[in-house]
This record gives structure tokens, C-alpha cells and sequence, in this order.
């Protein structure tokens, strides 16, 4: 030691004294799980019978976090007592302070406001209240310090913040869908090169310059976002700066595109062990609470933590977790993954799986309870069912009722008896208030319709989401909670990408460029194009990809029956059928720019032909087809006959019988009125 | 014999055309041996005794001199000609179809590298690939220095490779030119690969492994006539492809609109029936984090060998080619020839310096205090008093008066530079004949020049 300089020293003290920050933002600034959160704020719901916040603070305490500083907004009150009356009040390692703000709308709003506090001094930790991790945070903020210090590089000195990810192979229970992000980084460094949140688009863009200016890029689409960050000082000064930061994509976003302006840098690290999980919407609560059941998240498990009254919890085999005092009558089965909490009685004959029962509950016989979250003081009758659902505090399932999937039952809610809740009905006690005018129904009539839906004895209206919710990404996967996880694959195989797969033979040119067009035609809907701007569109798009203009006839036919097709693929034929009139009655300016001589008719019914054979719908559906496109006079009769006619290949054959009868009506049709013609000669 | 080997030896060298207009490219001497000597020394050392090599009908005679007249070669080498001189590589291939017995290995005449071949040839066995392709991570000298007669180095055009986690099968190409602002990919190969490299400083060293199925693919289809720009981001692109409705739904047949050309690519990638039941039996899987069969049952796998560290240039442009001839003895150390750096005829004046990292052919004569550094000397040369050679590659029969001055230039076969002449950074065509006391800079000298 004596040896060393004095001044380096006294730079070693300095850094010695640096208190390990950490900022929890508590409320995640949407409504994703209202109405539950109308009366409770989020980090304060349960789970696994804990309060999800201290799931949080006991995280960064046991990572080493000095102080923390508790940001609350919504119903901040509740979450003041909660820190104070709990066990953390009292710790001694460890300071946590709330911080209240009504006002803010926004996590930037949060930052911002913090900022203005200057309570944070160094390197600090960012994590949202409704975490659940037991990451070791202390490693991730050395790194960061050491790429702070390297005088080298200065993309690594410049770095603000480092995110922190885990590796969640796509298909993963635990991938949230709205956190389905994709993200470029610089192989050697880390550096984050480009985020981005990926929505239905099948295919992703990447920016040229991402890659050509770093000879080694990571393409990571196998993370999911923990939403905890290491952040350096600097931050909060840019939240402040760019009041249009709303939350942390804004801010990552804007650092990114504005590197060369700004000189603010961002990476990224991977950790491989250790478990993290946010409670971002329902289908997340269910999959982290499972997470905790199963013991993921050691040592944050419901049998290592008690709550303020000393509850204590045993795990047995097969993860089921009861109280000392938990009252199991006689034939009740808890097959596994089952949390009951204290004070809970559980009536004969009853199952249980894969679900967190709260404290003093009580369930009747016969119940059957699969991968549902009930929370304290709830009854449950007889001969109930109950599936994947979230019951709230203090309510009343009355006898024989069923609960569907996706169902949330809010505080104090009654159902029953003898009911069948429809799936994914978001129940609460009160009616809204702002509902009152708008509504026809009076409210006599309210609270009948609620009897018939919701059984007799019940106290339940139907929650409507706010219609005008500004959050962008709210209305994307609102309700994934209870739809399990076969709805990637059905998304999946809908989507543009597969469908233009399928039919590979195509030469590539042709292929890209008719799946452009019909990317072109969904999106003429959407934005409501004229028919002229289509038209450009498609002879620009037909430039490109250097395609025969006898090609683009068939192609174009081809996509507008296949649009509607792929809209209403469940729907009856007929339906389907009726879909595809109205595009053609749409389109008919474009189909009549494109399809006008002989020629092109012929070559828009071999198209036809083809289609019909690829495709089981359309081969059902083409005479139908043929005779709304001769009704339109897009097709001529002598056109038809003369395609009728036609010498075929062997496979055409089919097609040539099934139209029959309305080439023969045409025919017939045509010699009437040329008898006509005679006749009146 | 597993693998066919096939020397690409007909191109015209279009971007060494000033070189070339009256030298198949294959024939260019690089340290005084032909450029397609390197692939068939590398060949010979891998253990092959036989290679068939494509050349032009004009330029066969002069390679086979060339060849016999400055090494040995014990490789069988079939001479195939070319009938049409447009045909792109592929269009080769489909030429010499009946010649094909088994897969392929494709190397150009204008490859140098140390690579061991086996590791190639492992990696395409490992996974029962389509097609293999080597790699290399330029060496930064390659692409920054200027080439002799050019003013400005061109910008380099950066080709993106996608790797999968390994870094070993290719998951999508993408060259620079290509794209205006965003390279997109298909959400479908992020869920199969979700982690995926990009790298783009490599150069594509037009060394493939290739099944012989490829072939038959592309005698079917006959709008693919390149292998490197064609046929190779075909197969890459086409590996994500699925098979056709038609397969599943027997009696439906037949796709819309390409009903002339259309040829699933499906059809031809058989894969040998034993390896692939066993690979269903075994327990080894390519990838982790999904419960998909070994390569999400892709039949066609396109691998890439990225070589590190090690020696290996495409002596394709003027500027790759004057380096090679810099740095001809690196080159000869990492082949493992040997060749004394003065040949034992040449006639060395007194005072006169040649270092050790030139190279100097027989019959060559050099004068008084002369200097020579970096360079490489060709067959009976004649070079005067008080030259100094630095940076530059001398071909055959060149005459250098006294007093010259040269520098990182390259003179063609038969020049002359008389008295005096300073040349800095050029490239002086076959048969010029450069003025007493001039002074060149920065100049492509392949025209009849006034005297």
C-alpha cells in the first residue's frame, strides 16, 4: 500500500464511496390489467400471495443495491404504507425511499421528475416494480463502470446505459409477445446498433448501415428484455433534455438515430443464468407466477419469503406449497404447481392444479380449479369450475358456476349461480362511471342484463376498456392472457410470409413481386388509395421486378381474390364468395385499366385456372368466380367460350367439366339472343 | 473419388483487362509462375490426381505453355474449352454436365491460400451440405492499396454474409449494391435462427463444394447462369423454401402463373436415404432452444468455411494482383515452395542490391549498382546501370535502360523503358516502348505511344 501514489489513492476512496442507486418506476403507465388496478396499484397485486414490488425490492437488496428510490404515481398512497409498513422500513443496508407524483403520465415523466430531485449520484440501476428477477446485478454495473473508464474506445466511454437481457428462444413460455424485440449488436463490443420492437411484419428491416460499418453484427432475435437497465448519470439529463422521451424505446431509439449527433452510446449484456420476468400484462402474470411456483426464481420462492404476519409455508413434492393452518377436507386433491395460502379451507373431493389460492378462501366441494389465480378472502361454492382465470380479493363464485378461460373477476364481483361466465369477460362490482350517458341502456336494464349473464344472485358488470387509449402498443396482444400458446402458430401461418412460400416454383422475381403486390393491395385498403395511385403503384412495382405484362394480368386477378379469400378464410363459401364480389366491385376501374382486349381475358383465365388448381377455395368457388366476372363484364361470353374450347393438358380437365354448365348457359344464352337478332330481322 | 475438382480457368479477367488483352488471365505470372499454377499446386498437395480445368478456346495454347514451360505438374489436368465465351460460370457447369460423375469442388484459377482443403471438405460433410463456399477475411492491404494506372482506390463493395450461432451454415447473402436502406429478412428464418452474425468484411473466394444434384437443378433451370451472383444466393434463399402444397394435396398440382419454368428446386435436393435416417436416429441436433428436428428439416444447407489468420487472395484486380507479386515470398512460405529468390542464371553486376523479398527469374540480366526491393523480376530481363526497382512486378523480356526510376508500377511482357524514365504508380501495357526522361504518374500506359 505504501507504495502507492497518494493520488491514486485517494481516486480509489472516492470511488469506494459511491452508493449503489437504484430507481423503481411502480406503476407501468397503462391499463393493462384494469379494472383490477383501478383499486390497487399494480406492484401491490399479489403474486404468488406476495405483493409483486417486494418480488423487486428483495431483488435489488440482495444484488447489493444501496438505495432505492421507489417512484409511485398511481394510488402512490398505497404503496407509501406498504414501504413503510414493511419489513424494509426497517433495513439496514439498505434506504428506500418513495418518491409520489400524481402528475406524471409517463416513465420519461418519472425520469424527468427524478432529475429534478438530484438525489442520484452515480451509476444507478433502472427496473419497473412489477420485476421478478435474481439477476447479480453487481457484475453488469462493474462492466459498465470498465467501459465508462476505457480511455481507448470512445464509443465504450461514451456509453450510457446498459440493458440487461436473457436469452428466450422464440416459442418460449416466458417470451412476452409485447416485448418481442429485435436488436442488432456489435460483436466485439456489445454496442447496441439497432432496436427494434417487432409487431405482425414479416420481415424484418435491418439498416444498411448497421452492417456495413461493423464487420461483426449480432442479429438477436432469442432475447427477451428484462427492462432492467444500468444507467450512468447522464440519463436522467437526457430524459430531461428530449421531453419527448416518453420511456425507455423513445429514449433508445432516439440515442441510436441520433449517435453521431448526440455521442451517447448504449450496449447491451446477455445473462445466462438467473431468472427475470416482468409482470407486463395478464399472460405475463401467469407465466412469472408459474415461474415462482416452480421454484425459477430461487431464492425468490413463496416458501424463503413471509409476509408481515409471519406466514410461514411449507413445499412439499410436485410444488404444493400449504399453511400450517390450511384445512383440506377429505377426497381434495392438489396435483401440482399449488400455493394455498393461511387460513384456507378447502371442501371434499375438490382439484387443484396449477394454480395460487390466498389466504383465507373458501372453496366448496366438487370444485375443480385449473391455472387460476385466486386471491385472499374469496369463496368459491359447490360444484364450481374454475380455468385460467384471476379472481380478486372477497369474491363470491356462487354454486355450479364455471368460470371460462381468460375471465378476471375484480374486487368484491359475485357470480352465480348456475352460470356459465363467457370466456375472457373482464368482470368488476361497480359500473363505470363514465359510462353513464352514451349508454342506452338504463340502468335497470344494465343490472338485468348483468342477472342474465352473470346468474341471480350476482354483482357484476362487464369492464369496458377505454376506447381512446392513446397507448400505441395497447391494443396488439391486450387479451393474450388464457389463449394459450397455439396462437403463434395460427398467427404464423396467416401471416404474408408463409403464404407466399408456398408456392416456390415461382421464379424468384415473380414470387417477390407478387407478394409486394398483395402487401400493395392490403395496403391501398388500409389507406384508402385511389385507383390511379394503385395503378402507378403496380406499374412501378411491375418495373422492378421486371415482370411480362401478360403475367401482371393474372397476377393482379389473382391477388384480389385472394385478399378477401384470406380475410374470411373461416367464413361459409358463400360469405367468402360475397367478399370477393365486393373486391371486384372495388377494383373493377383497375381490373378494366389492366384486363381490356381478348388477350388479356385469356390470359387472366389461365391465371384463374392455375389459382383454382393451387387452391382448394378457389377451385369450389371459380364458376361462381367466372359468372361475377362476366356479370361485371370483365369477362366476355366468346372470351369464355373460346377459353372453354381451348385445346387442355390433362390436369386442366376438371376445371373444363366444372365450368360446363355455365359455358353451356352462356352459349345457350348467346344463341337466344342472336335468335332474337334473326327474328326481329 | 468424393469430390470432382474443377478449375474455373476461362474468364476473361475483366477487371485486369489491361493485363490481359493478349494474356488469358490464367497465364498471368505471379511471382514467375502462371496464376492457375497456385489452385493445381493446391490440388496436388490435397491428394487429387486428376482435375478437369475449363478454359477459353483462344487461351488454351498459351496456359498449357505457360505451365509446362515454369513448373511441373503431376495433376492429370482435362482441358475443356468453352464454346461461347459470354457463358457465365454456371452456364459452364451445365456444359460439361456429362463429364459430372460425382459432387463438386469449384476453385477459381485466380485463388491463392494455404487452406487445407479437408477442413472444407469436413464442414461439408458434417452436415450433408449443398453447397460449401470459402470465406476469407481480407487482409486490409488488399483493398487499401491503390492499383498501379489509378488515381483513387476504389470503394470496396462489401457483400453480407448471415451465419447462424455456429458461424457455420449461411442464412441469407447480401451484397451491398443491392440494397438501398434496409436488408430485410424473413421474420420465419429469425424464429429458426434467432441469433444470427452478420459479417461483412469477407470476400468470397469462389472456392465451392457442391452436390452433384445442384447441377442437374441447374440443367433444368437454365435463367441462372453465374454461380457466385446467381446460383449461390439462389440456394441460399432457397433453403427456407417449404414444399409445395402440391406435395401434401395429391391431384392439386401445379402453381399459377410460371407454369413454363416451374421446377421445384425440392425435387432434386434427394439426400442420401441411410444418412438421413440416421441422422433422425441419432441424438445430435444442429441447433438448441426448439424442439424442431435437426436443421428444421431444411434439405438444402448452404455452409460457409471462414478462413482466419492464414494466407488467402482472389489476385482478380490489378491492385490484388500487384500486391500478390509484392509479397510473393509470404506467399511462397505459407504454399511451401521453395525458390532461391535469384534464380541461379541471372547475372548480377556489381554494387547492385536485390532483396530478399524479390523474386528473379532466369535469364535475367542486371546491371551496376542497381536496387531492387519488393519486386518481382520476369524471365530474361534486361536491366541497365543505376536502376532502382521498388514496389513493382517486371514480366518477361522487359528492358530497362539505365538510370530508371521505378516504383509500384507493373510493365507488361516486351517493354522497354528507356534512359531515365521515372514511373511512379503505373501500369504499362505488352510491347510499350517509354521515353527517354519521362516522367509518368498515376497512368495506364497500354496504347501505342508516340515516340
Amino acid at each position: 500500500m505504501a507504495s502507492k501514489s497518494r493520488g491514486k489513492q485517494r481516486g480509489e476512496d472516492i470511488q469506494q464511496e459511491d452508493v449503489f442507486q437504484a430507481v423503481v418506476i411502480a406503476d407501468s403507465f397503462n391499463v393493462r390489467f384494469a379494472p383490477i388496478t383501478n383499486e390497487k396499484p399494480k406492484s401491490l397485486l399479489p403474486l404468488a400471495n406476495i405483493p409483486i414490488l417486494d418480488y423487486t425490492l428483495e431483488f435489488l437488496v440482495t444484488a447489493g443495491v444501496q438505495e432505492i428510490f421507489v417512484f409511485c404515481c398511481h394510488l402512490a398512497d398505497q404503496i407509501r404504507t406498504h414501504i413503510r409498513q414493511s419489513k424494509w422500513s426497517e433495513c439496514s443496508s439498505c434506504t428506500i425511499t418513495p418518491v409520489l407524483s400524481e402528475s406524471c403520465m409517463s416513465m420519461g415523466d418519472a425520469l424527468r421528475e427524478i432529475h429534478d430531485k438530484s438525489v442520484i449520484r452515480s451509476d444507478f440501476v433502472l427496473v419497473f416494480g412489477d420485476t421478478v428477477a435474481n439477476l447479480r446485478l453487481q457484475d453488469v454495473l462493474q462492466e459498465h463502470k470498465k467501459r465508462l473508464q476505457d480511455k481507448t474506445n470512445p464509443q465504450n466511454k461514451n456509453s450510457v446505459m446498459t440493458m440487461i437481457f436473457q436469452k428466450v428462444p422464440p416459442g418460449h413460455r416466458s417470451r412476452n409477445k409485447e416485448d418481442d424485440i429485435f436488436l442488432a449488436v456489435d460483436q466485439t463490443s456489445n454496442r447496441v446498433l439497432h432496436y427494434q420492437r417487432v409487431r405482425e411484419q414479416s420481415k424484418l428491416q435491418i439498416p444498411v448501415d448497421v452492417l456495413a460499418d461493423n464487420l461483426d453484427v449480432q442479429l438477436r432475435y432469442d432475447l427477451l428484455d428484462s427492462q432492467i437497465s444500468v444507467c450512468s448519470p447522464e440519463v436522467l439529463a437526457l430524459f430531461k433534455d428530449n421531453f419527448d422521451y416518453l420511456n425507455r424505446d423513445h429514449f433508445v431509439k432516439g440515442l441510436l438515430d441520433n449517435e453521431d449527433i448526440m455521442e451517447k452510446t448504449i450496449h447491451m449484456c446477455v445473462l445466462n443464468d438467473g431468472y427475470t420476468g416482468r409482470v407486463s400484462n395478464l399472460q405475463m402474470y401467469d407465466t412469472v407466477s408459474r415461474d415462482v411456483i416452480c421454484r425459477w426464481s430461487y431464492p425468490l420462492v413463496p416458501d424463503t419469503q413471509t409476509d408481515n404476519q409471519g406466514q410461514i409455508i411449507s413445499h412439499n413434492r410436485h410444488n404444493i406449497y400449504t399453511s400450517k393452518d390450511v384445512m383440506l377436507a377429505k377426497g381434495c386433491v392438489l396435483e401440482q404447481n399449488v400455493l394455498v395460502g393461511r387460513g384456507t379451507r378447502i371442501g371434499s373431493n375438490t382439484r387443484i392444479t396449477d394454480s395460487v389460492i390466498g389466504k383465507d378462501c373458501k372453496i366448496g366441494s366438487d370444485v375443480v380449479i385449473e391455472n387460476a389465480y385466486i386471491w385472499d378472502g374469496v369463496t368459491i361454492e359447490d360444484q364450481c369450475c374454475v380455468d385460467t382465470a384471476v379472481i380478486c380479493d372477497n369474491v363470491v363464485v356462487y354454486a355450479c358456476t364455471s368460470v371460462g378461460p381468460g375471465c378476471v373477476l375484480s374486487y368484491n364481483v359475485k357470480v352465480g349461480p348456475s352460470v356459465k361466465i363467457e370466456a375472457r369477460s373482464r368482470l368488476q362490482a361497480a359500473k363505470d362511471m363514465d359510462d353513464d350517458f352514451g349508454d342506452e341502456l338504463t340502468e335497470a336494464d344494465q343490472d338485468a342484463v348483468s342477472m342474465i349473464n352473470y346468474g341471480s344472485k350476482s354483482q357484476a358488470f362487464l369492464h369496458q376498456p377505454p376506447e381512446d387509449s392513446d397507448d400505441e402498443d395497447n391494443d396488439l396482444v391486450q387479451d393474450m392472457f388464457g389463449l394459450g400458446i397455439q396462437s403463434e402458430s395460427s398467427t404464423e401461418a396467416s401471416s404474408l410470409s408463409e403464404r407466399s412460400s408456398d408456392d416456390e416454383a415461382m421464379l424468384d422475381d415473380e414470387e417477390l413481386f407478387y407478394s409486394e403486390l398483395l402487401d400493395t393491395f392490403v395496403k391501398a385498403k388500409e389507406d384508402n388509395y385511389n385507383t390511379e395511385n394503385l395503378i402507378l403503384e403496380i406499374n412501378s412495382l411491375k418495373h422492378t421486378y421486371n415482370i411480362a405484362i401478360r403475367d401482371l394480368y393474372g397476377m393482379v386477378m389473382k391477388g384480389l381474390i385472394e385478399i378477401p379469400l384470406r380475410d374470411s378464410q373461416d367464413l361459409e363459401p358463400g360469405a367468402q364468395l360475397a367478399n370477393v364480389k365486393k373486391n371486384f366491385v372495388r377494383y373493377k376501374p383497375l381490373i378494366l385499366n389492366y384486363i381490356k382486349s381478348e388477350e388479356s381475358q385469356l390470359d387472366c383465365l389461365h391465371a384463374l385456372e392455375d389459382f383454382a388448381l393451387s387452391n382448394k377455395t378457389v377451385s369450389t368457388l371459380l364458376v361462381k368466380l367466372l359468372h361475377i366476372l362476366y356479370d361485371a363484364d370483365i369477362l366476355s361470353e366468346v372470351v369464355l367460350i373460346k377459353w372453354h374450347n381451348m385445346e387442355k393438358e390433362e390436369e386442366y380437365k376438371a376445371i373444363a367439366k366444372q365450368v360446363a354448365p355455365l359455358i353451356k348457359w352462356l352459349e345457350e344464352a348467346e344463341e337466344e339472343t342472336s335468335d332474337e337478332e334473326l327474328g326481329s330481322d | 473419388m468424393e469430390f470432382q475438382p474443377i478449375i474455373m480457368a476461362a474468364g476473361p479477367g475483366s477487371r485486369l483487362a489491361e493485363l490481359t488483352s493478349k494474356c488469358p488471365k490464367a497465364a498471368l505470372l505471379i511471382g514467375n509462375r502462371p496464376m492457375v499454377w497456385y489452385p493445381i499446386n493446391m490440388l496436388e498437395k490435397a491428394g487429387f490426381e486428376e482435375a478437369i480445368i475449363i478454359v477459353d478456346m483462344d487461351g488454351q495454347a498459351e496456359i498449357q505453355r505457360v505451365l509446362t514451360e515454369s513448373c511441373s505438374v503431376k495433376l492429370h489436368l482435362e482441358y475443356v474449352t468453352v464454346s461461347n465465351t459470354d457463358d457465365g460460370t454456371a452456364d459452364v457447369l451445365r456444359e460439361i454436365k456429362s463429364k459430372i460423375k460425382t459432387d463438386l469442388l469449384i476453385i477459381p484459377c485466380d485463388l491463392i491460400t494455404d487452406i487445407s482443403l479437408h477442413n472444407i471438405a469436413n464442414l461439408h460433410r458434417t452436415h450433408d451440405a449443398s453447397l460449401t463456399m470459402l470465406l476469407s477475411s481480407l487482409p486490409s492491404q488488399f483493398y487499401e492499396s491503390v492499383a498501379p494506372g489509378a488515381r483513387s482506390k476504389k470503394p470496396l463493395e462489401k457483400d453480407f454474409f448471415g451465419f447462424d450461432e455456429k458461424r457455420e451454415r449461411i442464412l441469407f447473402t447480401q451484397s451491398e449494391a443491392d440494397v438501398a436502406e434496409n436488408i430485410s429478412v424473413k421474420k420465419s428464418i429469425f424464429k429458426k435462427h434467432p441469433y444470427m452474425c452478420v459479417k461483412s468484411g469477407l470476400t468470397d473466394c469462389h472456392l465451392y463444394l457442391m452436390k452433384k444434384w445442384v447441377v442437374d437443378y441447374l440443367v433444368e433451370n437454365e435463367s441462372l447462369a453465374y454461380i457466385r451472383t446467381e446460383l449461390v444466393p439462389h440456394l441460399v434463399r432457397k433453403q427456407f423454401s417449404k414444399t409445395k402444397v402440391k406435395d401434401r394435396l395429391p391431384q392439386t398440382n401445379q402453381s399459377v402463373i410460371s407454369e413454363n419454368q416451374k421446377m421445384d428446386i425440392l425435387k432434386f435436393s434427394t439426400e442420401d436415404e441411410y444418412a438421413a435416417d440416421i441422422r433422425d436416429l441419432s441424438s445430435w441436433n444442429d441447433h438448441h432452444g426448439d424442439m424442431a428436428d435437426c436443421y428444421h428439416g431444411d434439405k438444402i444447407r448452404c455452409y460457409g468455411y471462414i478462413q482466419e489468420g492464414g494466407l488467402c487472395l482472389r489476385t482478380n484486380t490489378v491492385s490484388s494482383y500487384s500486391e500478390a507479386n509484392r509479397q510473393i515470398q509470404k506467399i511462397f512460405t505459407h504454399t511451401g515452395i521453395e525458390t532461391p529468390h535469384l534464380h541461379p542464371s541471372v547475372v548480377l553486376q556489381k554494387k547492385s542490391q536485390v532483396g530478399a523479398d524479390c523474386v528473379v527469374a532466369e535469364g535475367t540480366e542486371i546491371g551496376e549498382k542497381v536496387s531492387i526491393k519488393r519486386s518481382v523480376i520476369g524471365r530474361n530481363c534486361k536491366i541497365g546501370d543505376h536502376v532502382q526497382i521498388v514496389n513493382s512486378t517486371l514480366l518477361d523480356n522487359v528492358i530497362v535502360e539505365d538510370g530508371c526510376d521505378i516504383k509500384g508500377s507493373i510493365i507488361s511482357r516486351k517493354s522497354v523503358i528507356h534512359q531515365k524514365c521515372e514511373i511512379t504508380n503505373c501500369l504499362v501495357g505488352p510491347g510499350q516502348q517509354l521515353n527517354t526522361m519521362g516522367k509518368y504518374k498515376d497512368e495506364m500506359i497500354v496504347y501505342t505511344v508516340d515516340i
